[in-house]
């Protein structure tokens, strides 16, 4: 069909004689180049208490991660299930290959470009449309943060797992038997159930596949009674997500409830809705134009009388009001589409529920899919415009707009994603853009400390204060914030101030928010180190081997899948004399965390301790691989105890040979 | 015509690598192994 102007209206035709499949590839291999740096990216941010330390992923029990049992025993991230399962499967293909893992990411966010295609084409949406907003979201800079972090991966599989469960409901309005909607009802619920079991951001998405069936935009709407099998599916599915994640862990987002880090528990809801009006404003520009986009966002109330919390919400309301307009009577149907499936997926992250981080770009993931279909068609709209002012002009001008907004979201996508390639470039990047956060602080802290531990000789004079800096800004811009006391209590440490050191581990452990069994591994080693106290009643003196040993047994009976408390717990009954418990323990730590060096390390010193030569050879020849890690003063200093160890004890070759016993 | 399609990709592609360099975040900053205390 060929419209007056000369142009077809057929809205599966494309400008130029290219396959439509073919134009989404190409769209798809620029969103795959402008993340493909991400490949070279490492382990970041949460990764490290989510994979590289996680000892369950080692030791996996599917009876223990679906019951309650996972709560008890505190298996890392245990409320998003779908995710531990993937990070499961991974670990035992991948072990801690970084690159495969990002690849599995980038994997997945093409995936979930794939599929906004598809559930677009379902409604009817033109190719033109199509191919603009997966443009647009494939390439935003806001989805830098879900892609190139590995552990922010939930946000991809609940999008991937949510849209697929979508494409299933529409399935059920196409099929013509019962047995057939039975089957695709099935499968719409599970992968819903899926979606929220990876992440409950997902929860809103059947509110969004009932608008876009019932404001259809580009064909007749679905009626209710075709709508009603695909909508119970779907909310079925959420239903059955939010009920097991109420059973086992007694609210939504277990990881937050209760805990004084969250701000709406110190401010009240309140301030913490006022402030998420400006926030949510400030994703909307961000959507739009990708500018101040920070890896740290410093948790704030406000008052619902300042003026930006008062010009944010008269702008949402606006847009809400639009809204609601458009959908009445299907007045502007895309653009109701656009606007309240935008709000209906922002309620997860509204701070209506408390949020641990109030603002995070990772929350736009999903809900940024009816804001680029809305920008994608505001961006071909004006093109059209553009084109039909200046009749002469070549008709690629009617492009210009959604070719400027992609290579614009594109180079800021490359940039921002950089920022999440290490550790250090990342905190750097939040210390710089959020100087206010005292999270950005204490972990900057912490790293530079790492690193000074680790350096065999003080190359900068000015490091130690400098840590001690960041440390005491932690504490005075939030008091609260557990990292900010771990940080001191780590430096307290490190200058062997036990006093203080005891004292700033209780407090982090006191406020929450740290993984606690790193604080109790670091209560009982200092404990140790700071000898007998007075007690507070004056009757005696405490008796620091046996509150370090009660300590750390209780925290091996909560934290049994933690392999650091493992290793500390065999550290500190080498340190008292007890070989058989810390070899066990040190077994059991290799055994959740085979890939660190220092385990094989400390083994092998066990066996020299106990002048066990041949179960030391025996570990030496074994772990030679993993202790080439070891920087080069540890290996050598090893090297030389071994050989020491060699002529002090040598093994004497006996008839019949006797097997050594299994070394650490 | 695909020729053209695929010469327009490869202009996008360089457009935002070079869009990237411009905006690009210059500080240089160490990129060794650090395992961090997480952020959630």
């Amino acid at each position: 069909m060929t419209a007056a102007n000369g142009s077809s209206t057929d809205p599966e035709a494309l400008p130029w004689p290219i396959a439509p499949g073919l134009a989404l590839a190409g769209v798809l291999a620029v969103v795959a180049l402008v993340f493909a740096q991400t490949l070279g990216f490492r382990f970041v941010y949460d990764d490290g208490w989510t994979l590289v330390s996680n000892g369950f992923l080692r030791v996996p029990d599917l009876g223990v991660l679906l019951g309650p049992k996972a709560v008890a025993r505190n298996v890392p991230d245990a409320f998003r299930p779908v995710q531990v399962l993937s990070d499961i499967v991974l670990y035992r293909e991948f072990g801690l290959n970084a690159p495969l893992f990002h690849a599995v990411s980038l994997g997945l966010h093409l995936t979930v470009c794939l599929l906004v295609e598809r559930w677009l084409r379902g409604l009817g949406a033109p190719i033109l449309l199509r191919l603009a907003t997966v443009a647009l979201f494939g390439v935003s800079a806001v989805h830098a943060e879900s892609v190139a972090v590995v552990s922010f991966r939930e946000d991809l599989l609940a999008a991937a797992l949510g849209l697929s469960a979508l494409l299933a409901a529409d399935r059920i309005v196409q099929a013509h038997t019962l047995a057939g909607r039975a089957a695709w009802g099935g499968g719409a619920a599970s992968l819903m159930l899926l979606a929220c079991g990876a992440k409950m951001s997902a929860a809103p998405l059947p509110v969004l596949w009932w608008l876009g069936r019932g404001l259809s935009p580009w064909r007749e709407p679905t009626p209710l009674r075709q709508r009603i099998p695909g909508g119970f599916a779907l909310a079925l599915g959420v239903a059955i997500a939010i009920a097991h994640r109420l059973w086992l862990h007694g609210g939504l987002d277990p990881g937050a409830a209760g805990d004084p880090a969250v701000l709406a528990y110190r401010v009240g809801l309140g301030p913490v809705l006022a402030q998420s009006l400006q926030i949510h404003l400030t994703y909307l520009q961000q959507m739009v134009v990708p500018w101040g986009l920070s890896p740290e966002v410093v948790d704030r109330g406000a008052s619902f009388s300042d003026l930006p919390t008062v010009l944010a919400g008269a702008g949402l309301a606006g847009l809400l009001a639009l809204g609601v307009a458009g959908a009445a009577r299907r007045r502007r149907p895309l653009v109701a589409l656009a606007i309240l499936g935008a709000f209906a997926l922002a309620l997860p992250t509204s701070n209506l529920f408390p949020l641990r981080n109030m603002a995070a770009a990772r929350y736009l993931y999903l809900s940024s899919v009816p804001v680029y279909l809305g920008l994608a068609a505001v961006c071909l709209h004006s093109g059209l415009a553009l084109a039909r002012w200046d009749r002469r002009a070549s008709p690629v001008l009617r492009f210009v707009p959604i070719a400027a907004l992609v290579v614009i979201h594109g180079a800021m996508a490359l940039t921002t994603a950089r920022t999440y390639r290490a550790e250090g470039p990342l905190w750097a990047s939040a210390l710089a853009r959020a100087p206010g956060s005292s999270r950005a602080h204490a972990v900057t802290g912490l790293l530079e400390l790492s690193r000074l531990r680790r350096a065999h000789r003080v190359t900068d004079p000015g490091l130690l204060p400098r840590i001690r800096g960041r440390c005491q800004n932690a504490i005075r811009l939030d008091p609260q914030d557990p990292l900010a006391h771990l940080c001191r209590a780590r430096l307290a440490a490190f200058e062997r101030r036990w006093d203080d050191a005891y004292r700033e581990f209780g407090r982090a452990l006191a406020l929450r928010g740290v993984p606690p069994d790193r604080l109790e591994a670091g209560l009982a080693q200092v404990g140790l180190d700071l000898g007998r106290r007075p007690l507070a009643n004056g009757s005696g003196t405490t008796d620091p081997v046996r509150e370090a040993t009660m300590r750390i047994a209780r925290a091996l009976r909560e934290y049994p899948y933690s392999a650091d408390l493992h290793a500390v717990a065999a550290q500190i009954h080498h340190r008292l004399g007890n070989p058989a418990r810390a070899k066990a323990l040190y077994q059991r730590a290799r055994i959740l965390r085979p890939e660190r060096w220092e385990l094989a390390a400390w083994g092998l010193e066990l066996a020299m301790d106990l002048g066990d030569t041949p179960a030391a050879e025996v570990a030496w020849r074994r772990d030679e691989p993993l202790l080439r890690a070891a920087e080069s003063p540890i290996r050598r200093a090893l090297a030389t105890r071994f050989s020491d160890a060699n002529r002090l004890f040598p093994i004497v070759p006996q008839t019949p040979p006797d097997r050594p016993e299994n070394p650490p | 015509m695909i020729r053209n399609f695929l010469a327009l990709l490869v202009v996008f592609a360089l457009a935002i690598a070079a869009g990237g360099l411009a905006c690009g975040d210059t500080a240089n900053q160490p990129d060794k192994d650090d395992e961090g205390e997480g952020a959630t």
